[in-house]
């Protein structure tokens, strides 16, 4: 597997792998030794798709703040 | 000199004419503009335009204080829209000229159904240019981002409608986190399309930094939406490069760029609900992930814990199974040994004989060719033996035991023996 660091990893990049996992994990092929590393993997996967979903990004946040015409936008 | 009038007693002349009944109370169809309201009273002028576009006829024209508060309202419920310029419009009036401020047209009455028809006419075309250039459907075919979470918005700042959308964008109740921009737009009135394309393009310079764009209207249910039906706007809206959510129009309404936008929402609330059902759809779908990480890794073992049991069972038994077969063949291979053998030695015996027989064949028909051979030779002995050949009328002579078969072996005096066939005669050489 081509492990690309998770930090760098768009919304769409990391869900897709969390996918394709999963779908390894389904596989009647999946062997048992394989079974550990996915699972870690993709339960970090999972947690930084979470994060991009739901923590804030201030350094977005910032930029576009800045950009924005409206003094008080969130 | 000839007789002049003043330009007072003109006009006055001219203003008995106006006075005319045929002039009075007509309903005029034309086309608005540089309408102004001051003071309550509504100054615009009528204009008609030729084919080309030319302004082929015009007039100055009012709509009195009294009046227009009574025909805006109902111009306004009847059309959705405030009258304003660039608008086809029936328009009942009475001519009236003022010595001191020329012609002009009192509007006393509209008909807000012409408008509407002339409003759905221009709206047509626009429609019609859009789907000729192979545009109307491009912002339609772009694909949604699976969480447009940075949202450029064109909106009028402090608005009511900016701040719903805002409010239920940000204070959702899933921790959702989204990052707005407002691009400030005017968005009624005449400057509503100079306005919002300008916000466009300065999003189009930043465009990577937005998954979607949201245009919003500003103000309340009645607002102007006329000045959107514009096919600029329109043309705009559909060749941007980013999936566009608008809420403009109303429930009986849907303007241009409602029309050609990747989604149309009713309301600025609508828009936000829209892009936080998005988010929420990529929760459910993680929650959905997490569980099936889960139930997959504990399948899995499960698997390969009833893998290992059965392999358990199954190795003694196949052990136990495998002796079995085993002894069986051999059991197998104890009784056809002799029978094997048995018939072998058949085989063998039957061989034996056939070669047995082949040999006496052989040696029985070997007897009778030579038996035959040798009565062949005895017969040919007899035809040679020097019995048969004396019988037959020939004699042998001989010299002292020695054969003469030439003339010069004999000399005189020598003791001839010759043998004849049933005796012999001795003679002497002369």
């Amino acid at each position: 597997m081509d492990v690309q660091d998770i930090s760098k990893m768009t919304y769409t990049q990391a869900i897709t792998e969390l996918e394709e996992i999963v779908k390894k994990m389904q596989s009647p092929e999946c062997s048992i030794d394989n079974l550990s590393q996915y699972t870690a993997r993709s339960l970090e996967l999972l947690k930084v798709c979470k994060a991009k979903l739901t923590a804030t990004d201030e350094e977005l946040k910032k930029v576009l703040a800045e950009m924005s015409d409206d003094d008080n936008n969130a | 000199m000839e007789n002049s009038l003043t330009l007072l007693e003109y006009n006055s002349k001219i203003k008995e004419l106006v006075h005319d009944p045929s002039v009075q109370g007509c309903w005029v169809t034309a086309e608005t503009s540089d309408l102004r309201v001051s003071r309550g009273h509504c100054y615009l002028e009528l204009i008609q335009k030729n084919e080309e576009g030319a302004t082929v006829a015009r007039l100055g024209a009012v709509i009195w204080a009294s009046t227009f508060a009574r025909l805006n309202d109902f111009f306004l419920r009847e059309t959705g829209s405030h009258l304003s310029t660039s608008m086809g419009v029936m328009v009942k009036v009475n001519a009236t000229f003022h010595e001191q401020f020329g012609l002009k047209a009192v509007i006393t009455d509209i008909n807000p159904r012409y408008t509407l028809g002339d409003m759905e006419r221009i709206r047509r075309e626009i429609i019609a240019k859009l789907t000729m250039d192979g545009i109307i459907d491009m912002n339609k075919q772009l694909s949604w981002p699976l969480v447009p979470q940075r949202i450029a918005v064109i909106s009028a700042r402090g608005a009511a409608g900016y701040g719903d959308f805002m409010n239920q964008l940000h204070n959702n109740d899933y921790g959702l986190k989204f990052y707005t921009c407002l691009f400030e737009a005017v968005m009624q009135g005449v400057n509503t399309v100079p306005s919002v394309i300008a916000a466009l393009d300065r999003i189009a310079a930043v465009l990577e930094m937005f998954d979607c764009l949201v245009i919003i209207r500003g103000g309340g249910a009645t607002t102007d939406l006329n000045s959107f039906d514009n096919y600029e706007l329109g043309s705009n809206i559909a060749q941007f490069p980013l999936p566009v959510i608008t809420g403009i129009g109303h429930d009986r309404d849907v303007t241009i760029p409602d029309m050609v936008s990747k989604l149309h929402v009713k309301t600025p609330t609508a828009a936000a609900q829209f892009l936080v059902q998005c988010g929420i759809a990529q929760l459910d779908r993680l929650n959905e992930l997490a569980t099936l990480v889960v139930t997959s890794a504990r399948d899995a073992v499960a698997h390969s814990r009833e893998q290992l049991a059965y392999y358990g069972n199954y190795i003694p038994i196949t052990a136990q199974k495998l002796v079995e077969t085993s002894r069986l063949r051999l059991g197998n291979y104890a009784q056809s040994i002799p029978l094997v053998l048995k018939s072998r030695l058949g085989n063998e015996r039957t061989g034996l004989q056939h070669k047995q027989q082949a040999i006496k064949l052989a040696v029985t028909s070997g007897f009778e060719r030579e038996k035959m051979r040798l009565a062949a030779l005895a017969d040919k002995v007899q035809l040679l033996s020097p019995q048969n050949i004396l019988d037959r009328g020939y004699s042998l002579t001989t010299i002292d035991g020695h054969v003469v078969t030439s003339a010069t072996d004999v000399k005189c005096g020598d003791r001839l023996e010759t043998m004849l066939k049933d005796g012999k005669v001795i003679s002497v050489v002369e």
